[in-house]
């Protein structure tokens, strides 16, 4: 049922952007600057820009030395807690409580997410590597699920565009698997980082340790940083949201320049429940929204609509816009809407000690530590015959508490106010093959709260990722060895799809509307009017962080939507 | 609990003084709305006994000297409330079973045991420990051990201690990926 006392024109804007996160954020910014009037739809509550509680906390003004307590955790996060570090007392506040939000599983699948303005473009880890035609071309190369129907070549540009207004901290490596982009400077690999990419590299000199590529701005640069933004202090408490604007975000970044614009309205609280078909116009004319706080439903109308409420949140709402063209799903003719579930994988990794640095020190906290980017399977030299794709490793060295054993009382106290041993400390992350089976759906006979269908996710990670596993877990112990680590420790775990918070496909690009969701442009085969390009769109995964992906192909199809509107073809 | 073992504990850990997180987390934990997680209806407190010993460990372990003791700046009172009311269930039993095993130890290890004796017996007693003399078994070493590292790392983010014996930089501006140890004072990053 509508309840809609305004009259139509008061709800119908040039574009509706559903979800305001990573993507979402920028797709809003890419057409209010064009002069699109933008309706920015998001299902959480408001966060303005410096409402951020405990940015200044130290250790002992969080609570529970930054523990949430188990029964609140039992109560509100059994499922989010499933990631040992996440739920904590400085960013719970920005966590999705699991009793007010719940999802079904056939196969375990974690769902780790924040429902607010911003979404989890306030929590993000910030690591930004571009993707290269040895992820594009994997798929059609190896006769694996789809054809990508774009290359390296077609997204380059925005790679370029995104990261310069992004501000993207990195060092040049020259390297064709994770090509090189539009860096800031570097925040510099420490004494003991810097001792270990150089002893690595002579023994496995395809294997290198370069600076965490992060959206931290190293430098700010006001012209081209625009938003609310500011010099990074290397506080490294990203996650709790920056007072200084220092990492980008929609907070920082996409929405004030939006706002700046005065063609954006942000509408918070508003869950859309579906995208509305009109099957004589042959498009979408706007959407079913359900306000998150009263109830009241209401109806919003545009010319074009970006879908950016997250992969799972997406595919959600295709799948729950059902009607006689689509029965299945808006634009889901294919039937691969909610397949084709991937993520990374991680849960495996190594670390050790690292003595004969005593004497060295840094200052600051960094905002990331190293990254090793994939060195398997990236051409004839590096080929494996027991798993296809790859892996790359985040990491980093520190100095711990020194607690040294054997002493205690006076002679602990002149010891515990020094620094303690260094520590190098890495994980892998795998990628994870596209599988038919790997899928969400809608469970129509259970509504949540809202009247919303229930989600249902069954993943799992196959023979490939096992396999993959093994060596990222034993290449991980090389390197410490090859460094000279002591007392070197690994572990393999897997986890479960979702567990990254990289979680992608479930509405693919492709060529074929019979194989595929979208097309190269990333806009709906058989819906021109919408686009999708959050990580729903991906028809591989590979093993870069993908955000800056996402907001290269929002950039890229936001142009090409303006194109086509001013062709008079949209 | 009764009331007045909870004034009493109170006052004896923290020297008179009302502790309001120690406080609350007892008191939390009792009445007949408490209901543990594993839903039973079971409230955990620490013994008057259990509390003792904790304060002389930590305190033992690490003295008043130019710096505060642990219980000075609450570490026996953190302890007893993160292990209380905010650790689970199997983390809370896993601790008191380390910490029976820890307590069964010192006093068997000597005739006059280990609580409410002497400075220098009781530092004799961990040293013993520490050292891992035959007839101590790997479990109760790393008992002990694991109580240490929690004693030490609950000191060091401590408000006193962070601000003024460790170096305290909560804005630190800009990276410096090398310096030496002697540029730091010798001394480690609060934060």
């Amino acid at each position: 049922m509508n309840i809609n006392i305004k009259g139509k024109e008061e709800v119908t804007y040039d574009s509706i952007v559903i979800g305001s996160g990573i993507s979402g954020g920028f797709a809003a910014m890419e057409l209010c600057v064009r002069g699109y009037k933008t309706l920015m739809l998001e299902r959480g509550p408001m966060v303005r820009h410096g409402e951020y509680p405990t940015a200044a906390m130290d250790p002992w003004d969080l609570p529970n030395r930054n523990t949430v307590p188990a029964e609140e955790i039992a109560r509100h996060y059994s499922k989010q807690n499933r990631l040992s570090w996440w739920v904590k007392e400085d960013h719970k506040h920005f966590i999705n409580k699991d009793d007010e939000y719940p999802y079904d599983e056939i196969e375990r699948f974690d769902w780790i997410r924040g429902h607010h303005v911003g979404g989890r473009s306030l929590m993000w880890g910030r690591h930004c590597y571009r993707w290269s035609d040895i992820d594009f071309e994997a798929n059609a190369r190896e006769g694996i699920a789809i054809d990508w129907p774009i290359r390296y070549e077609d997204i380059a540009p925005w790679y370029d565009y995104v990261e310069t207004f992004v501000g993207v901290s990195g060092q040049k490596e020259g390297l064709k698997q994770v090509p090189d982009g539009q860096f800031l400077p570097p925040f510099p690999l420490n004494c003991v980082e810097q001792h270990m990419r150089e002893s690595v590299a002579r023994k496995y000199p395809r294997r290198i340790i370069t600076p965490g590529r992060v959206a931290n701005l190293s430098r700010y640069i006001p012209e081209v940083h625009k938003g609310t933004r500011g010099q990074c202090q290397s506080r490294a408490r990203c996650v709790r949201g920056c007072p200084y604007g220092a990492y980008f975000s929609s907070q920082s970044a996409t929405i004030p320049v939006a706002e700046s614009t005065g063609n954006l309205t942000l509408r918070p609280n508003s869950i859309v429940s579906e995208i509305v078909w009109d099957a004589v116009a042959g498009k979408a004319s706007g959407v079913r929204v359900i306000d998150r706080e009263s109830g009241e439903e209401m109806e919003f109308y545009s010319r074009i609509i970006f879908c950016n409420a997250s992969t799972v949140g997406s595919t959600a709402i295709l799948l729950n816009s059902r009607s006689s063209d689509f029965p299945d799903g808006l634009g889901n003719s294919s039937g691969e809407l909610g397949h084709n579930m991937m993520d990374h994988h991680y849960g495996m990794g190594a670390a050790g000690r690292m003595p004969g640095f005593e004497d060295a020190y840094y200052k600051g906290k960094k905002p990331g530590g190293f990254y090793i980017p994939r060195f398997r399977n990236i051409d004839e030299d590096t080929k494996r015959d027991d798993y296809v794709r790859g892996f790359g490793y985040q990491g980093g060295a520190s100095r711990s508490h020194n607690i040294p054993e054997g002493k205690l009382g006076v002679e602990l106290k002149e010891e515990i106010f020094k620094p303690g041993p260094y520590y190098i400390s890495m994980t892998c992350f795998g990628e994870l093959l596209p599988y038919h089976e790997n899928r969400m759906y809608l469970n129509f006979d259970r509504k949540d709260r809202h009247g919303m269908p229930i989600i249902t996710f069954d993943a799992k990670l196959r023979d490939n990722e096992y396999a993959l596993r093994k060596d990222g877990v034993t290449c991980a112990e090389e390197m410490l060895e090859a460094a000279g680590c002591k007392d070197i420790t690994s572990y393999n775990e897997a986890t479960a799809p979702g567990a990254c918070i990289h979680e992608m496909g479930t509405a693919r690009m492709g060529h074929d509307p019979r194989t595929s969701v979208l097309n190269k442009w990333n806009q709906m085969h058989e819906v021109p009017n919408v686009f999708v390009t959050d990580g729903s769109c991906m028809t591989s995964s590979g093993t870069q962080n993908p955000s800056i992906t996402y907001m290269a192909l929002t950039a890229r199809a936001v142009d090409y939507a303006h194109k086509q509107i001013n062709d008079n073809i949209l | 609990m009764h009331r007045r073992d909870i004034i009493k504990i109170t006052a004896y850990v923290t020297g008179a003084s009302l502790s309001a997180p120690l406080v609350t987390s007892l008191l939390s934990g009792c009445g007949p709305m408490a209901e543990s997680i594993d839903g039973s209806n079971e409230v955990f407190s620490f013994s008057m006994e259990q509390s003792k010993l904790i304060t002389q460990l930590t305190d033992t372990i690490l003295p008043k000297t130019d710096s505060p003791s642990a219980s000075e700046v609450g570490v026996p009172n953190l302890i007893q409330h993160m292990v209380g009311t905010v650790y689970n269930a199997s983390d809370r039993k896993e601790y008191m079973d380390q910490l029976k095993v820890i307590n069964t130890f010192l006093e068997e290890s000597s005739k006059e045991g280990f609580i409410d004796q002497e400075a220098d017996h009781q530092k004799k007693c961990l040293q013993e420990i520490e050292n891992s003399k035959s007839g101590i078994s790997d479990h109760v070493k790393n008992s002990y051990l694991r109580f240490k590292q929690q004693a030490v790392a609950y000191y060091l983010t401590t408000e006193e201690i962070g601000t003024k014996f460790l170096n305290y930089l909560p804005v630190p501006g800009t990276y410096e990926a090398c310096i030496t140890t002697e540029e730091a004072g010798g001394k480690a990053w609060a934060l």
